[in-house]
């Protein structure tokens, strides 16, 4: 989410005092058929969704935060010492 | 490196009432991919508002790439001006959101995220058809992937939960 995000518009063309809607129905359905994301969806590698999909939520979190961390690591790895220590401090 | 589990566990802590989207929710309900921030509506009722600053000012928040130096007090008065802020904390990175395309405030995304409780903190979450239909409304190209995703998780979880999955 970026700062400058905004509000798009809700909808009402031609009824400016038309009912405010707390479901937000004026959104489409999450599954409605969009070719764009058709065409992304083959990409999409299904075995990980299904794996995690059995997984109960705290594993899931507790992997991607695993993940994060390595990630950092890496990174740190790969700058420079002095900056290495400026950012993560002594190792 | 954003801690997001202990983000959630100071928010939760200090009794703010927020919910979970972004990235991180998409994790929630499955998603393999990585994020660099925490994402969450908050309710801004006054007393949430108190909460908030209450909870996250220990942790020193400071706007996201504003130079060095820019005053920036993150008290009430500041949040209760603003509405939407991106911040940098003691324990990451924490987008603060009020209002977000498709979900829209936290009064009506409610409705669409439930309670998880994990690891012994309870916060609320957006659904996945409420995180699909925010991403749709955001309308950034850069999402188009994630989306795609979030839509494969969705079927796939719909066979699961009718026992078709393999």
């Amino acid at each position: 989410m970026e700062l400058h995000d905004r509000l798009p518009s809700r909808g009402i063309a031609n009824n400016d005092q038309a009912e405010f809607d707390p479901g937000a129905s004026d959104l489409p359905p999450p599954d409605i058929f969009d070719p764009v994301v058709e065409a992304y969806k083959k990409d999409i590698d299904r075995t990980l969704l299904i794996s995690n999909l059995r997984k109960p939520v705290a594993e899931r979190l507790a992997k991607f935060q695993n993940f994060m961390n390595a990630l950092g690591e890496m990174r740190g790895a790969a700058l420079p010492p002095d900056l290495r220590e400026k950012l993560f401090g002594k190792q | 490196m954003t801690e997001f589990e202990k983000i959630a566990r100071v928010l939760a802590a200090g009794d703010v009432r927020f919910i979970v989207i972004g990235g991180w929710a998409a994790i929630f309900h499955g998603l393999a991919h990585s994020t660099y921030d925490v994402d969450v509506v908050y309710s801004r009722d006054r007393d949430n508002i108190r909460r908030l600053v209450a909870a996250l000012k220990p942790l020193h928040p400071y706007l996201r790439g504003a130079p060095p130096g820019l005053p920036f007090v993150f008290d009430e008065k500041t949040v209760r001006n603003g509405l939407n802020f991106t911040l940098d904390t003691d324990l990451g990175k924490l987008d603060l959101l009020a209002e977000v395309p498709g979900g829209r405030s936290y009064d009506e995304l409610l409705p669409h995220s439930k309670e998880m409780e994990v690891n012994g903190i309870k916060y609320r979450c957006a659904t996945l058809e409420r995180l699909i239909q925010m991403k749709r409304a955001a309308g950034r190209p850069k999402d188009l992937e994630i989306l795609a995703a979030l839509v494969a998780l969705l079927e796939e979880r719909r066979k699961m939960e009718k026992g078709e999955s393999s």
